[in-house]
């Protein structure tokens, strides 16, 4: 009984370490919503809508800030496009995006770029190389913060 | 009077419309109206809530790490906000108390939460109310801006809707045989003209290239005692800008002046005008034109006359080969021949 317990906690803290090793949301982060939002597509919507919408105006308020600072260097941090397709179409293309297990663990704000990047039409070749630029990215930043 | 309601709840909902185009951040309005929308106790709000802000932290925090493998030192100045002194709950609630008063409602959502944050840190009252009328001021000034390029940004906004590649045209009904069109985005400032592009008037023709060259050769006569007689001469030309061209012909204007000489006991100055017509661009190999020309001047204090044919070799009519008959005005006095013939190469600088 005690060993049953002893395992249990044991899952449970490493389930939560888990948890916190996340920097971002990601795509199971992404999938979740639908469970949390009761299988509600407008509610579903609502949060996925809200949380671009929160990348958006961060990445804008400090691309703002940092182009008071240094504009050539906030240019070209922030010379990705985001804005190309609408929230409504951004959704749809994360959907299908994080339908395939494989891009499961790319940040959102990632994925934000590489959605754009499809919709911009841009050579298949380069968006494999940004995907795999971005899963190598976070995986070392994980280890860094793990440290 | 019914239609005249109808009008006015019309007109009033295109403003309520117009007011929200130019928001650019989620803001208290966004924000209250989650609950507006959902109900006021619905857990779907929290939801809502914290997806946004989770939203913006993931942002902030990933331009912070790449911004930091660039430039570390301005990475930790420009993020520097506290934004994670609260727990997402306690978050949600303070910034339902900061959106509780209207005069909030312009505040981003992004800079109530680090007024929130700044408020737990024990920052003084004072410089936070400082932020809020700091930010207050900014985002007025942000929306002054947009107001002034907001065509140029709907312009943009059409052109690349517009230009996207899967076909979305037929679902907002404008059916496949839709043309795209160009969309030409005005400048923000007037494109200043170049000095090429000023008007030139019909004088500027006359009244630009001037130029100088030299000249020497050698001149070729008859004489009575001998079958050849000859001489030299050594000139300096001066290009006047009096001429005239048009795409196949060209006319200009020279003045030569210089030395020549006959014999040991006959040479003296000679001064001549010139007029040289040629066509231009000529097709022969190594020619560049080939110049006819007739002159008047004076030769030893004699009135000379002349005509010849030149052959520029060169572009620009750098290098000239020139053939000159030359007949002057002669007596026992000057002892000139009547007539002879100039042979001389010319450089023009």
């Amino acid at each position: 009984m005690n060993r049953l317990l002893i395992i249990f906690l044991f899952f449970i803290i490493y389930s939560q370490a888990q948890q916190m090793d996340r920097l971002f949301w990601n795509g199971s982060d992404w999938r979740r919503v639908e469970k949390v939002a009761n299988y509600d597509p407008e509610l579903t919507y609502m949060i996925k809508v809200g949380y671009i919408n929160g990348v958006l105006d961060g990445r804008l308020f400090y691309y703002l800030k940092a182009w008071t600072m240094e504009h050539t260097f906030a240019d070209s941090l922030y010379a990705e496009t985001v804005d190309y397709l609408s929230p409504r179409e951004l959704v749809k293309v994360l959907d299908n995006f994080y339908a395939d297990p494989i891009n499961g663990y790319i940040p959102l704000p990632s994925a934000i770029i590489i959605c754009n990047m499809f919709g911009e039409r841009i050579p298949m070749g380069k968006i494999d190389e940004y995907i795999r630029h971005s899963k190598e990215w976070i995986n070392r930043m994980i280890l860094e913060n793990n440290k | 009077m019914f239609s005249r309601k109808i009008i006015l709840v019309g007109y009033m909902f295109a403003i309520l419309f117009a007011q929200r185009d130019n928001r650019i951040f989620w803001d208290g309005s966004n924000w209250n109206r989650i609950a507006t929308k959902l109900g006021e106790g619905s857990k779907s709000v929290s939801q809502i809530k914290a997806a946004h802000l989770n939203g913006i932290l993931d942002g902030r925090l990933y331009y912070y790490l790449k911004a930091w493998e660039v430039e570390p030192s301005l990475a930790e100045v420009a993020y520097n906000d506290p934004l994670d002194l609260l727990r997402h709950k306690e978050l949600i609630h303070s910034l339902d108390n900061f959106y509780s008063d209207p005069k909030h409602n312009s505040i981003p959502v992004i800079s109530a939460v680090i007024i929130e944050n700044m408020r737990i840190g024990g920052i003084s009252d004072k410089v936070i109310y400082r932020y809020i009328e700091e930010t207050r001021f900014w985002v007025s000034s942000i929306r002054a801006s947009v107001d002034s390029i907001s065509v140029e940004i709907l312009a943009a906004k059409l052109d690349k809707h517009l230009s996207k590649p899967f076909d979305i045209s037929e679902r907002y009904g404008r059916g496949s045989d839709y043309e795209r069109k160009e969309v030409l985005i005005k400048p923000r400032s007037p494109i200043k003209r170049s000095e090429k592009d000023k008007k030139s008037f019909w004088y500027h023709k006359f009244t630009k290239g001037w130029g100088i060259g030299i000249s020497g050769g050698i001149n070729q006569w008859n004489t009575i005692d001998s079958l050849n007689s000859s001489g030299s001469n050594y000139n300096f030309m001066i290009k006047t800008p009096l001429h005239f061209r048009t795409n196949k012909l060209e006319s200009i204007i020279k003045i030569e002046t210089g030395v020549i000489n006959f014999s040991s006991n006959l040479n003296g100055k000679q001064n001549a005008i010139y007029i040289q017509t040629s066509l231009r661009n000529s097709s022969i190999f190594l020619v560049n034109r080939i110049k006819l020309e007739i002159g008047a001047g004076s030769v030893i204090g004699s009135r000379s006359f002349s005509s010849g044919i030149i052959l520029s070799l060169r572009k620009e009519d750098k290098l000239n080969l020139i053939t000159r008959f030359i007949s002057a005005g002669t007596s026992t006095e000057t002892q000139l021949p009547s007539n002879w013939v100039l042979f001389s190469i010319g450089f023009n600088f």
